[in-house]
Formats: C-alpha cells, structure tokens, sequence
C-alpha cells in the first residue's frame, strides 16, 4: 500500500485530516483500489455504530435514585466535625485541670464527660500541648464513643 | 424547568435550566438539588449511556455505571478545572466506574430500571434489519476487543472524540493515542476481515 496514502488514511480515522489533505487522500483513493475499499469499510464500521439502538435513560427516576445517594458522606462529615469541636473541648478542660486551683479536684476522678456520635467515623483526638505533656501527674480523661 | 436555586453561597436565584454545568454540579453537591441533578443527567446522560452500553454492551450494567459516575462527579465536582468541558470528564469517570465494576462483578446481568431502547427510525424496515445485523456484526467484533481498545474504538467511531479528548480522558499524550488507536484499529479489523475483504462495494 502506498506509504502517503496510508499515513493520509490515519489521519483521517484519527479525525485529524486538513481539506488540502483530504483532497490529496481524495484523488489518491481514485487510483488505489485498496485504499478506497479501506477507506469505504471504515466508514461503514462508523455507520454500524451509530445504528445501534439508542438507550434512553428516564432522567427522573435516576435523578431521584442518584440525589438519594449524594447525602451520604456528608452525613457522616458532620458528627467529625462535631467530634473535632468534643476534642478540642476536652483538651481545653484537660490544660484547666494541669494548672493549680485552689479546690483541686481528686485526681482520679473525671472532669468532663463528651458523647460524641462519630456515624462510625474515626475519631483522632491529639492534645499537642508541653505544659500538659509535661505534667508528672496524669488527668483522667473519659472519652465515650 | 421553572426550578430555582442558591448557588456559590450567594443570593443569586438561578433557574436549572439555563445554569451552566459548573452552577448545576455545585447545586447539586452543596445543596443536594434533584432538579440540577436531573437537569445534568438531561444533559448528558443518553450520550453517556450509549458510549457506556456501546463500550461494555450490557444495558443494566450500564445504568448502573451512568448512575455512579453523575455521583461521582457530583461528589467531585471540585476537581472539575474551568477549562475543562463537563462530557469528557465524565466519560473518564465513566471509564474509572466501568473497570471497578468489572473488577467486582464480572458481567452479571442486571435488570435496567431507567433505560427503554429507542430503535432509528428513518429507515424502511428492510433497511433497518440490514443495518441492525452490520450493528450486530460490528458489535461482535468490538466485545472481543479487551477493554482499552474496545473503549478506544467506541470513544473516536462512535462518540466522535477527538484524539486531544481521548488524550484527556486516558491521561496519556496525543501521540500516544494515535499509536494505540492505530493498534486498536488492526485489532478490530482482524475481527472483521471479512468487511475488509471485499464485502464493500
């Protein structure tokens, strides 16, 4: 097959072909049997294609199925944030607690109680604090999840 | 559609129908809006159904699909960049949606909830039986293609995508996809060598 035609041919099922190339493809698949019934064979696979049936989605139904689906993780974004909000909380409560007050509570007992409803979502909570990871005297944190 | 919603947290009311696609999918995500969902699913969802049931052939595994990529999308739509245009993105997450669900499924069949198949009309019956068995015939050839060839054929031949699209739906470079089309191209037609040997006219 001739090289140039074939190249010509490629970029034309690449879709990338110029009117000046296409002429030339043109007038070289009048005298290259080949390269027209390439040419033709192509055109007709594209054509089969675009026979098929064509699928009608029912917007509706999906949209209604689809906006169901979207609140899912945001749900689960909140009770984190919430979580997050409980942690800091805590942290706060624990560095009160590290510094002297004139009643001291005893150190065994609990200071603060926070129920935080994760949905099933990990909860990191880190106190990065010197002052409290310093003390020698550990507080009593009760954390329930 | 005569909808009306919030969008980009200011008080601009935006009727569903004449928002852009970036209005719709923020709509959608921040506020869970039906009527944007179903105003992009209008869109672009036929065109996407038939790319993903020409590409994988099986109707009720394809609603599926279509359905987990506007979610996705949806879901995503932040990382949609401005100079990007909404119909190859999803095809790409199309794509991404198709191989998880190969890799959990392997073609079972499912029953379609929102799909109903429109056959062409313009044709006199005995044209469109021919035509249906050269869609039969080419359809054959294209399943035995493995995966990437067969979406690659799919995207250029019956999607029309241009290599630059294709390009961004596979992340690859141009050059890149011109070689793997040509590749795809000898594939199929050693699938259908009768076509190509002589059954043109």
């Amino acid at each position: 097959m001739n090289a140039k035609l074939d190249r010509l041919l490629a970029r034309e099922l690449d879709g990338e072909l110029t009117d000046v190339e296409r002429l030339e493809l043109d007038r070289g698949a009048y005298t290259a049997p080949e390269i027209r019934r390439e040419r033709e064979t192509w055109s007709s696979i594209g054509e089969a294609l675009r026979e098929r049936p064509a699928p009608k989605l029912n917007a509706a139904k999906m949209a209604s199925r689809v906006a169901k689906q979207l609140p899912e993780r945001r749900r689960a974004a909140v009770p984190r944030r919430l979580a997050f909000a409980a942690a800091a909380a805590l942290a706060f409560v624990a560095l009160t607690r590290a510094t002297p007050s004139p009643s001291p509570v005893p150190a065994t007992a609990p200071i603060a109680k926070v129920t935080v409803d994760t949905n099933g979502a990990p909860v990191v909570i880190q106190v990065d604090d010197k002052s409290f990871a310093d003390d020698p005297e550990p507080v009593p944190v009760e954390i329930r999840f | 559609m005569g909808w009306a919603s919030r969008v980009f947290g200011q008080r601009t009311e935006v009727v569903v129908s004449e928002a852009t696609d970036e209005q719709l999918l923020e709509m959608a995500r921040s506020s869970n809006d039906e009527a944007a969902v179903r105003e992009l699913i209008e869109r672009y969802g036929d065109r996407l159904l038939a790319i993903v049931d020409a590409a994988h052939g099986d109707l009720g595994i394809s609603d599926d699909i279509v359905q987990e990529t506007f979610i996705r999308a949806i879901r995503q739509s932040h990382q949609l960049r401005a100079a990007t245009s909404l119909f190859p993105w999803l095809v790409r997450i199309a794509i991404r949606v198709a191989i998880d669900h190969r890799r959990k499924t392997r073609r079972e069949t499912y029953a379609s909830q929102t799909i109903e198949i429109v056959a062409p009309e313009e044709h006199s019956p005995h044209a469109r039986a021919e035509a249906a068995q050269d869609a039969r015939e080419v359809d054959r050839a294209i399943s035995r293609l493995p995966d990437y060839p067969r979406e690659l054929i799919i995207l250029r031949y019956f999607a029309s995508f241009s290599v630059a699209e294709l390009a961004g739906v596979f992340d690859k470079t141009d050059t890149a996809i011109r070689k793997d089309l040509q590749r795809a191209r000898e594939k199929l037609k050693k699938h259908l060598r009768p076509w190509f040997e002589g059954r043109t006219a």
